[in-house]
């Protein structure tokens, strides 16, 4: 077809240039200081980085803890999405809700209560000194450091924040196979976990697999949880670190490109896998899913579970909200005094008032960006007239920041444009710090917006302009009132997203003026001496802002929402 | 009354990739004509329309509105009104609002709109429902806004697309006529494409015969029906029955065409070579007791008002249609064939 627009090239040509200096470029700048010495291609940093003791130690520990939360993590979701999608019980919908809880703070800030909850002297060896020495089981108190090992902190922390990630993904896999294949099974003889385990589990491995490259990811680059627990050695915290010198040491350089290379790797893989495993299901629809129901014992066995579970996923949030309330918590399973002081304070407080202010400037105008981007990327590569070559390049563009970690996208906005004048995070973090939040969040924008656009009948469109409405109108009068519950709903995710944004944050914003609340909080739980309190009475604001978020963003978007959160 | 827009187009050509959905494509709508493009679905009648509104670019040929060459002037300045198969009405906007669009497009005065969106909403018997959305109407309601919203710009050209295809046979038994007289009233040059020979036989001054991709004839209702000048035409408009032959004599009125059945005569001349394909239509048959063609009766089929006879002689079969209260023969008898030499077309084979 020759049919090319003028306008939509113009169009794509502008977004494409603007994807092209915030999200190649940046990258091959880090590349091309990693691998570029003296002029000429070599891997002398990158050996040297392979043999450095701590970067060595970092790059094991950072692959361990990715491992493990990794396969605990898809362990935990498999059973809770199993449970959800194939057997009824009460209060199923409520569960459903609750196990989405991990969503609304990130890992970092519920580590701060949850290193109380569990230290030496924390709520939970009390709470089991109390109950195991009422019981006679033991004799004086329990002292254990449960964090004494900070990798299993880590670990543990990131799989109460990672599993909903893997039950939405599992879950989807789950519904999605024809009953009528388990059913076969059955009329051939093969019954209860033998059919699990030859039916089932193979067919729901596409969403297994979705899931662990994004936990892995996650966990790989998760900056602000080994931060909170002061482990540096790990890849993420190596980065920060050397982001203070990004001109004397090219280590950070090398680092970046190894999460860069390592994440490509990953997706890469997801994605060849699920194109060889993708199982064309037939006849879906016509059997409706196999629901069972559970037996009265067996209700009270698996609600009896879950709830645990949730307790445990809501223990961050328990236990800031109890210390950004508390006045005197020493020795004690919740605090003995309570205040409201630290909300006070928030408020008062330079860096933390400043904070929600610049917090909320930010996400705003990030959001803005976003769905500006969001629109005009999804409709030239929904129905922008220009070849399909350019509108496919575009697309992947748009979908690539899912595949870029906050760390290495803060860090090759930091190095990038240290010499900028208006993008240097050095001189004034508020334009690549806002830039940074859209770009990371622009693909659930854009994957809302494209959703909505897939559903506006082009005819609408076509019959708006043969009334004699020039095509811009047409855009403003018909195609985005149409998807404008797509739209909204995606800015406020984007929005929350934004929030709670904490890599980026960690490390473009430099001057304490320009803190978002993640990096407050991040300052406070370090340096104050009441920081810890003070932090979580920001982190339980926070949290309260983008759980109202959600909460909209899903009534709009109605189910759709978990696709957002798949591979 | 305001002036007339005819349409022309000129050897069209459309691709799309490698396939070539028109294939040289020559046309002339005159004007206050309503014209027909009929086709089995996936002949290219749609894409045509589409390349007549501006929503295509055709690759090759030209288009003229009266006689300006309208190839590079895009939709929204051709001034034509378009119901789409599926209506297309705008959900988010009442039914005055929709109708409203193309005249706020225009920049007519709030007072002008509202006269003519009324008068609008009058001429499709739908008054009382401007505040009305577009999902509270019935299909026949949301039809008529649909042709509403076209008619109320004054268009120079209508162009329907398979506009009654989804309303029930009843409603749209009902809509047949009253577009037929709506048009005639306006004598707005309108362009209709559909796949249903009914409506273009009973509705249209003109049809156009499409087949993948190709004009096959044009002509009216009646020239189409009784004078098919292809196969295809003969084929796809009514009931015919086909029948090799070779023509065994002719003078300058008559041809004598030999059959499986026995000697044809027919009036129709045109055809040179000597292997033909002849077709007669199945109502235009006379059984008699008489008649030097004799067939079998294989099966009768009654219908109510008609009744269809299959009728068997060797391999060959024929089905002629009566009506259904003059039989006089049963299954298995014999009878004689007749048919009126002007019935008999001779198509090249």
């Amino acid at each position: 077809m020759k049919n090319i627009s003028m306008g939509s090239l113009i169009v794509w040509i502008l977004t494409f240039c603007y994807l092209f200096f915030f999200l190649i470029y940046p990258i091959l700048y880090v590349f091309q200081k990693t691998f570029i010495v003296n002029g000429s291609f070599s891997l002398e940093f990158f050996d040297i980085m392979l043999r450095d003791p701590i970067l060595k130690e970092s790059i094991y520990n950072s692959f361990f803890i990715a491992f493990i939360s990794t396969v605990l993590t898809i362990f935990v979701g498999y059973i809770i999405a199993y449970a959800l999608v194939r057997y009824d019980f009460v209060l199923k919908g409520l569960f459903q809700i609750l196990l989405l809880l991990p969503f609304i703070v990130p890992p970092f800030v519920g580590a701060i209560g949850m290193i109380k909850l569990f230290s030496r002297f924390g709520s939970i060896n009390i709470l089991l000194t109390e109950i195991l020495g009422a019981l006679g089981l033991i004799k004086g108190p329990i002292l254990i450091d449960w964090f004494e090992n900070k990798i299993l902190g880590i670990i543990f922390l990131e799989i109460l924040h990672l599993y909903p990630i893997a039950y939405l993904n599992i879950a989807a896999s789950i519904s999605n196979i024809d009953p009528t294949l388990e059913e076969s099974a059955e009329t051939l003889g093969v019954t209860g976990f033998k059919k699990f385990l030859t039916v089932t589990f193979p067919l729901s491995l596409p969403g297994v697999a979705a899931a662990s490259a994004i936990i892995f990811i996650w966990s790989f680059t998760d900056l602000g949880t080994p931060l909170m627990f002061n482990f540096f050695k790990v890849v993420p915290v190596q980065i920060f670190n050397m982001s203070r010198e990004i001109y004397a040491n090219p280590m950070g350089y090398a680092l970046t490109v190894l999460v860069l290379v390592l994440t490509s790797i990953v997706f890469i893989a997801i994605k060849r896998y699920s194109t060889i495993r993708s199982y064309e299901m037939m006849g879906r629809g016509h059997v409706s899913e196999k629901v069972y129901k559970l037996s009265r014992g067996k209700q009270v066995i698996l609600l009896t579970l879950l709830s645990i579970w949730i307790l445990m996923a809501a223990l961050p949030h328990i236990s800031i909200i109890l210390m950004s309330f508390s006045d005197e918590w020493f020795l004690s399973i919740i605090p003995t005094k309570f205040t409201l002081s630290h909300y006070q304070e928030v408020f008062r407080n330079n860096l933390t008032s400043s904070s929600i202010r610049n917090s909320l400037f930010y996400s705003v105008i990030a959001t803005i960006i976003a769905v500006f981007l969001g629109l005009t990327t999804s409709y030239i590569s929904n129905r922008g007239k220009i070849p399909q070559i350019l509108r496919d390049l575009l697309d992947a563009l748009t979908m690539w920041p899912l595949a870029v970690p906050g760390i290495a996208l803060a860090f090759g906005y930091l190095s990038t444009f240290a010499d900028f004048p208006i993008l240097s995070a050095y001189q004034n973090p508020v334009l690549i710090l806002v830039i940074a939040y859209s770009t990371r969040r622009l693909p659930y924008m854009a994957r809302s917006i494209y959703a909505g656009l897939q559903q506006v009948h082009r005819n609408l469109e076509e019959s708006a302009l043969s009334l004699g409405s020039t095509p811009l109108k047409v855009i403003k009068d018909i195609t985005i009132p149409l998807i404008l519950a797509n739209i909204s709903a995606g800015a406020v995710l984007v929005f929350s997203e934004c929030m709670i944004e904490v890599s980026t944050s960690l490390m473009l914003a430099q001057q304490e003026e320009y803190y978002p609340i993640t990096k407050a909080i991040y300052e406070l739980s370090t340096n104050l001496a009441v920081g810890n309190e003070l932090a979580s009475a920001l982190g339980v604001i926070l949290m309260i802002v983008v759980a109202v978020s959600m909460v909209i963003s899903s009534k709009v978007m109605g189910q759709k929402m978990g696709e957002l959160f798949r591979a | 009354m305001r002036d007339l827009v005819s349409v022309r187009l000129k050897d069209i050509v459309k691709r799309f990739g490698k396939y070539e959905a028109l294939r040289g494509i020559t046309l002339e709508i005159k004007d206050r004509d309503f014209f027909f493009i009929l086709g089995p679905s996936g002949c290219g009648k749609t894409t045509l329309l589409r390349i007549i509104a501006g929503l295509y670019e055709p690759d090759e040929g030209e288009v003229y509105f009266d006689n300006n060459l309208v190839n590079k002037v895009p939709p929204h300045k051709r001034n034509i009104g378009m119901v789409f198969q599926n209506y297309a009405l705008w959900p988010h906007m009442t039914v005055y609002d929709n109708i409203a669009y193309g005249l706020k497009a225009r920049n007519y005065s709030k007072a002008e709109i509202d006269k003519k969106v009324k008068w609008s909403l009058k001429l499709v018997r739908l008054e009382g429902m401007e505040k009305k959305y577009p999902n509270q109407l019935s299909g026949g309601q949301q039809q008529r806004v649909a042709l509403a919203r076209a008619l109320v710009i004054e268009p120079d050209v209508l162009l329907l697309d398979e506009p009654l295809s989804n309303l029930d046979a009843k409603l749209r038994a009902n809509m047949r006529s009253e577009l037929k007289f709506l048009q005639k009233d306006l004598g707005i040059t309108t362009i209709y494409v559909t796949h249903d020979q009914a409506e273009a036989l009973s509705m249209a001054d003109n049809i156009a015969v499409m087949n993948i991709g190709v004009i096959e004839q044009v002509g009216s209702p009646r020239e189409i029906y009784l004078k098919p000048r292809t196969k295809f035409v003969a084929d796809f408009i009514g009931e015919i029955n086909f029948l090799n032959g070779n023509i065994v004599d002719r003078d300058d009125n008559y041809v004598i065409i030999d059959t499986p059945i026995g000697k044809l005569k027919s009036l129709d001349t045109s055809v040179n070579s000597t292997d033909v394909v002849i077709g007669f239509r199945p109502e235009r048959i006379k059984l008699t007791k008489s008649g030097d063609i004799k067939m079998k009766v294989k099966g009768i089929m009654f219908y109510g008002f008609f009744e269809e006879v299959i009728l068997s002689y060797d391999d060959t079969e024929i089905k002629v249609i009566q009506k259904g209260e003059e039989r006089w023969f049963d299954i298995n008898d014999e009878v004689g064939v007749e048919i009126e030499p002007d019935d008999v077309i001779v198509l090249r084979d």
